[in-house]
């Protein structure tokens, strides 16, 4: 055996390996250091991934062998609890010449760092252990996930997707925990989560990371230790903010899927205008007593298609006023990780074009096929005829009347620049200003005419029916101005 | 004019309020939106039209399609819980 990656949990004890026509052996020890980072380190634990630890292993010090003029190469790594000073890993190269078994030690080295997968814990001097992913592909172990490896949609590669994937989940209540906790468990490597809640002792019949010690703790806190508890190697991000316009479209895009868990229509189309603009697909669910629904925007027909702008609040109810059992809610969270992992491993759910509503109380289903409608404001450039048709207008239809004012309702309004494209025409800093001087026409511009959109209809249904949006903002207008 | 049958069902907070998951109606053929105003006003409906989603025969439909005899009609009404 002229190459061997072996993992042990006893003490590693150095050799020399023989061989007559080794000019020159290099031996290269890693041993436990008692700093890292500026902080005192009192002894390490190593967990493998095994078997993918030694497939790895030689896999590494077989290119080693084909790169490097070498005779031998022999790493082994110690895994468990370590001590200051300990060999957790122990290398020896052997080559005629001295440079190449130099190198291959260097190389072979750097390469085991990056992709073996074994991770490690550092216990500090002040307490508070910590694990590292350290530079590892995969951090767990088998076992763990057996049994969904053995599935013919997952197997290794299934896995290393999972293992990969950043997902965003709004909202950790009712929808939210259930799917965090199938996340973990399934081998999600990423979470991030959004909520500004504390958790309340109403929250504990379905929200199910909770318990009632946590009452008054930030449930992103809450969760966080949670889905340490499940699996250690998870990176998970808490965000206790509510989700507005300003973070909306970083944290989407950052992620490979977000889940919609959230009981608020404002947020489910804030989710549904950032995912399609950034390509991201949403899985969304409601739930309303027994019943919930759940469907999936990806590339086909988007929230804004089945009803184009969200309804104001009050005409919908929330778990708080209506009720909800937390099996309804546990299921529909189940639902939607089961549709997310789905799409992680590339398996089509069919719900990217259908709407899925299930009754659990008398165990309807209803299925309904959703089309791209072409008045859908984000979906198609169509205009809006369904409702409130004239909100859009185009520069060439407003200038010169009297009364007309242009409100910048981009986030960083720049009113001098809108000026600059609209001349001769008046152009106010704010909306409630406009109105104040009881401008016939308020016409909002934004960069590319969707926020200055969805603004307008909040400030129809706010009551101010003389709103209106500019088609294609200042990027149409600066296009029309250089034409 | 004559009159068509089709075949109304309730969703979430629209079952609540109507006290039935579905019914049968006959009426003059008109528009979804038209047939849901007629219901609703029946029904005492909180829910107004316009934020309505309307399916028939299990597609979604604009709220200006008119039903037909033997139509299955679903009004979804928005469902934010979560
Ligand atoms: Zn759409």
């Amino acid at each position: 055996m002229e190459i061997q990656f072996s993992v042990v949990s006893n003490e590693i004890v150095p050799v020399v390996l023989a061989n007559e026509a080794a000019g020159a052996v290099v031996t290269f020890e890693g041993r436990v250091r008692n700093h890292n980072d500026g902080r005192g380190v009192d002894r390490l634990f190593y967990e493998a991934y095994e078997e993918l630890a030694l497939s790895e292993g030689n896999r590494i010090l077989t290119e080693a062998e084909r790169r490097f003029d070498i005779l031998k190469i022999v790493a082994i790594h110690r895994v468990g609890l370590l001590e200051i000073g300990d060999v957790a890993i122990w290398m020896q190269a052997l080559s005629s010449h001295r440079k190449a078994a130099f190198d291959a030690c260097e190389w072979a080295m750097d390469e085991i760092k990056k992709s073996v997968p074994i991770w490690k814990r550092e216990d500090y001097s002040e307490g508070n252990p910590e694990w590292l992913k350290g530079e590892s592909i995969v951090s767990a172990d088998t076992d763990r996930y057996d049994r969904q490896i053995r599935l013919p949609e997952v197997g290794c590669d299934g896995q290393a997707k999972l293992h990969a994937a950043k997902v965003l989940v709004v909202g950790a209540g009712g929808l939210g925990t259930p799917a965090v906790e199938y996340f973990v468990r399934a081998g999600v490597g990423h979470i991030t989560v959004v909520e500004p809640d504390f958790v309340d002792v109403s929250n504990l019949n379905r929200q199910i990371s909770y318990g009632f010690a946590d009452v008054g703790r930030l449930k992103v806190d809450v969760l966080h230790r949670r889905v340490q508890d499940i699996d250690h190697s998870v990176e998970f991000v808490p965000v206790a903010e509510k989700l507005d316009e300003i973070n909306v479209e970083a944290l989407v895009a950052s992620h490979d899927l977000v889940l919609d868990c959230t009981d608020d229509f404002a947020a489910k189309y804030l989710m549904n205008d950032a995912c399609v603009g950034a390509g991201v697909p949403l899985v969304t669910a409601s739930i309303h007593r027994w019943q919930g629904q759940i469907l999936v925007v990806d590339r086909g027909p988007c929230l804004r298609c089945l009803l184009p702008v969200p309804p104001p609040t009050f005409c919908v109810g929330t778990c708080e006023e209506e009720g909800i059992l937390g099996t309804v809610a546990g299921f529909f969270g189940i639902l939607q990780a089961n549709e997310a992992i789905k799409f992680l491993l590339g398996v089509d759910g069919g719900l990217s074009d259908t709407f899925l509503a299930v009754d659990l109380r008398d165990y309807s289903v209803l299925r309904i096929n959703r089309p791209v409608r072409s008045e859908c404001p984000i979906c198609s450039t169509g205009q809006m005829t369904s409702l409130d048709s004239d909100i859009e207008v185009e520069l060439c239809t407003v200038v010169g009347g009297a009364g007309i004012v242009f409100v910048d309702v981009r986030q960083t309004p720049s009113p001098q620049e809108l000026m600059d494209l609209v001349t001769d025409c008046v152009v106010l800093g704010s909306v409630e200003e406009a109105v104040e001087r009881g401008a016939e026409q308020i016409v909002l511009v934004c960069q590319r005419g969707r926020t200055s959109l969805r603004r307008a209809f909040c400030l129809r249904d706010e009551g101010v029916r003389n709103a209106y949006s500019l088609v294609g903002g200042i990027d149409r207008l600066m296009k029309e101005r250089d034409a | 004019m004559d009159k068509v049958e089709i075949r109304v069902s309730y969703f979430a907070s629209l079952r609540d309020q109507a006290g039935m998951a579905e019914e049968k109606v006959a009426l003059v053929s008109c528009s979804v939106f038209e047939v849901y105003q007629m219901l609703a006003r029946k029904h005492k409906f909180d829910v107004a039209g316009r934020f309505i989603q309307y399916a028939v025969n299990s597609n979604f439909v604009d709220r200006d399609y008119v039903v037909a005899a033997g139509d299955h009609v679903v009004f979804i009404p928005p469902v934010s819980g979560g």
